[in-house]
């Protein structure tokens, strides 16, 4: 099935994600991680991906740059990337055909698309100097000077806040706190000026201000550089705050996807608006019980043809959901559900 | 106006509580430098309400929780509780005394996954206080531990079960199990729903919020979330570098926040409300280290009312209006934006 979602008008594509599947041959049985995505991101504009354990968000992003982890890998779909800054007629490349150990995909990480991870301290290497693995990237990307790597990284580490940059530049990521380090992590990201940010849980494991900070950093650096970024966590108040499209997903599949304000004013999914509804707010008091989702995230490992919230859902119908697999429709205006109230599509394998 | 507390009315009275911890270097090269985690901090805390504690990193609210529980040793201070309406300090009780109030007070971390052996089955693991001090055994135990755990929202038939076979819900089900075994008036959450997927904290926050008002339990709540802290929390206490900056009633928190620091935090919590599109304050610097501590208020540097006597002084905890209590120079003449 070709299903190629289109959001944001007129301005030019830098990614797109068709019917994507990802699946983990374990022991236990196939794990269909990632069940059939499609979404694209347009230049300067920022995804919010927002799912919670088991929905595949991290594959998904792992399937684009390649390193899906043993035992897993792409069976099927598209990854299409455009060099915006190249020639602009050229077609685009499919990452999804590429050899995950090759060439190809070397040049295209780190240089056209980057990602920056939640555990800053898992991702740098304890071993080397912060001005050590940022000029890395700069040396294997952009220059072979090294006099020249050098001004750009302390270049890169002003251009994200951190004070003293000839001194961090000798540093070690222990010696750092946990916001520095996510501001080095994004340093060498944006080092070689990527058209696309991953960004995966970046700022959970920070201190609320600090967390404030780094995305008031990233926002500024994607005006300035014309990012775009997939920004993939499960905190929807964050996604309020830099999101200009949606996408939730859940078991390997996306369930609802539209613009910010669609998405978070008139969620349409069952699922999507228990979520919100599930999350207590800073601004006033909620009820006194909270609505949350009964059950857990099943496995999705040989699970029978049916919805996929179907386990779950407050509003399942049964003899249709729990038999068939609804299939991705436009309620208007590019605001897209995957759920039977909304239509009778069927899901066609 | 606040009613006057009672001695029966209270559980636990924190009287100027500090805790140093002297940094150590290599051989014997002694670092005269000192870790301040809790600084002159006081409080009391009332029968069922839930005291929620914020702050950031190396605000001190994990080692407060733990001071509670005389897990260390002070450095200086009280923690009286409420013995059978006698305020009795903690910290002066003989080990025998001590074991048989710990049974008053529990705790339950954040990470569901390191709290339980994964060798012990949840009958061993909720059954085990109860059979260490002898309270049940055989039998009885079995029964006692089906109920506990069909009072967390599990099923009897799991109790035969290994933790791995239970998802991060699950698993702090059993852990809250464990913490109620033994009947405590008091239970000390730290970080207790974090580590969850977002659904999963509802039900959880959900379940501790039901066993409060079944069992009249006490809580103090520790967490950075402070969207979770404000549904949850009566009232709530900020903590900066091991100091409280401000303690009142939630509402009254959230929506006339009288610190500076308060203000910031507020400001800082993100927001799935797209319709608040608010102006954030984006506080310069990092969080204030502990070990080196700023001279006169600690959290001059990032403050964005800061003068003179704010690098020179350390302002004074008091209370600025009934129940309202907090340490500013300014307290009373800052207009601050609060959550409404």
């Amino acid at each position: 099935m070709q299903f190629i979602l289109k959001i944001g008008d007129g301005m030019s594509k830098v990614i797109e994600v068709k019917d994507l599947h990802t699946y983990f041959f374990t022991d236990e049985g196939v794990l269909k991680a990632v069940d059939g995505i499609s979404y694209s991101i347009n230049a300067g504009e920022t995804l919010g991906l927002i799912g919670e354990s088991g929905c595949g968000k991290t594959a998904a992003s792992q399937s684009i740059l390649q390193i899906v982890p043993y035992p897993g890998r792409i069976v099927k779909g598209e990854i299409l990337l455009w060099d915006l800054k190249g020639n602009a007629d050229a077609p685009p490349k499919n990452l999804a055909a590429m050899n995950p150990m090759g060439k190809e995909i070397r040049q295209v990480r780190g240089r056209q698309i980057s990602m920056i991870f939640q555990e800053p301290m898992t991702s740098l290497s304890p071993l080397h100097t912060v001005g050590n693995q940022l000029i890395e990237a700069i040396l294997l990307h952009q220059t072979n000077n090294k006099a020249e790597a050098r001004e750009i990284a302390l270049e890169m580490l002003s251009k994200v806040g951190i004070s003293n940059p000839s001194q961090r530049f000798y540093e070690y990521p222990h010696q750092l706190s946990g916001g520095i380090r996510q501001r080095v992590m994004i340093a060498i990201a944006l080092s070689c000026h990527p058209s696309l940010l991953i960004a995966d849980e970046p700022t959970t494991a920070l201190d609320v201000t600090i967390q404030a900070q780094v995305l008031e950093l990233m926002k500024s650096l994607q005006k300035e550089f014309g990012m775009s970024i997939q920004y993939i966590t499960h905190d929807l108040g964050v996604i309020a705050d830099i999101a200009d499209t949606v996408a939730v997903m859940y078991l390997g599949k996306i369930v609802e996807m539209g613009t910010l304000s669609q998405v978070f004013r008139s969620p349409m999914h069952p699922y999507t608006d228990r979520l919100m509804k599930s999350i207590p707010l800073v601004k006033k008091r909620t009820k006194r019980r909270l609505e949350s989702i009964e059950g857990t995230v099943p496995i999705p490992i040989d699970l029978p043809k049916s919805c996929v919230f179907s386990s779950r859902c407050p509003l399942m119908m049964p003899g249709k959901c729990d038999t068939d697999a609804p299939a991705m429709i436009d309620r208007g205006d590019n605001h897209f559900v995957r759920c039977f109230l909304y239509g009778e599509e069927r899901e066609t394998e | 106006m606040q009613a006057e507390t009672k001695s029966q009315d209270v559980l636990l009275e924190v009287k100027h509580l500090k805790k140093y911890f002297p940094l150590k270097k290599g051989f014997g090269n002694r670092d005269p430098r000192v870790l301040k985690a809790v600084d002159d901090v006081s409080f009391t805390l009332r029968k069922e309400e839930v005291l929620g504690l914020v702050g950031e990193s190396g605000c001190g609210k994990t080692t407060l929780g733990k001071l509670i529980l005389r897990a260390y040793e002070p450095t200086d201070g009280e923690v009286k509780l409420n013995i059978n309406g006698q305020m009795t300090n903690i910290f002066s009780m003989s080990k025998k005394e001590l074991r048989s109030i710990r049974k008053m007070m529990q705790m339950v971390f954040q990470d569901p996954f390191g709290s339980l052996n994964p060798r012990k089955t949840v009958l061993d693991i909720v059954g085990e206080p109860l059979r260490v001090n002898g309270i049940y055994s055989g039998e009885e135990l079995q029964e006692y531990v089906k109920y506990l755990i069909q009072m967390v929202g599990l099923e009897t038939k799991h109790i035969r079960r290994y933790p791995h076979a239970f998802s991060g819900g699950q698993r702090q089900r059993i852990v809250i199990a464990r913490a109620l075994a033994l009947s405590p008036q008091l239970l000390i959450c730290d970080e207790a729903v974090s580590a969850l997927d977002v659904s999963v904290q509802a039900q959880i926050i959900n379940l501790l919020q039901e066993l409060k008002e079944k069992l009249g339990l006490t809580y103090i709540f520790i967490s950075h979330g402070l969207n979770v802290v404000r549904h949850i929390s009566t009232r709530v206490a900020v903590m900066y570098v091991g100091k409280i900056v401000e303690l009142a009633d939630t509402d009254e928190l959230y929506e006339h926040p009288a610190h500076p620091y308060t203000e910031a935090i507020l400001s800082a919590a993100p927001d799935p409300d797209i319709n608040s599109r608010k102006k954030r304050i984006i506080l310069e610097g990092e969080v204030a280290n502990p070990v080196d501590i700023p001279k006169g208020c600690p959290f001059h540097p990032r403050c964005l009312y800061a003068k003179e006597i704010c690098s020179s002084t350390v302002p004074v905890y008091r209370e600025i209006r009934p129940g309202h209590y907090c340490s500013c120079h300014f307290a009373d003449k800052l207009e601050l934006a609060g959550i409404t």
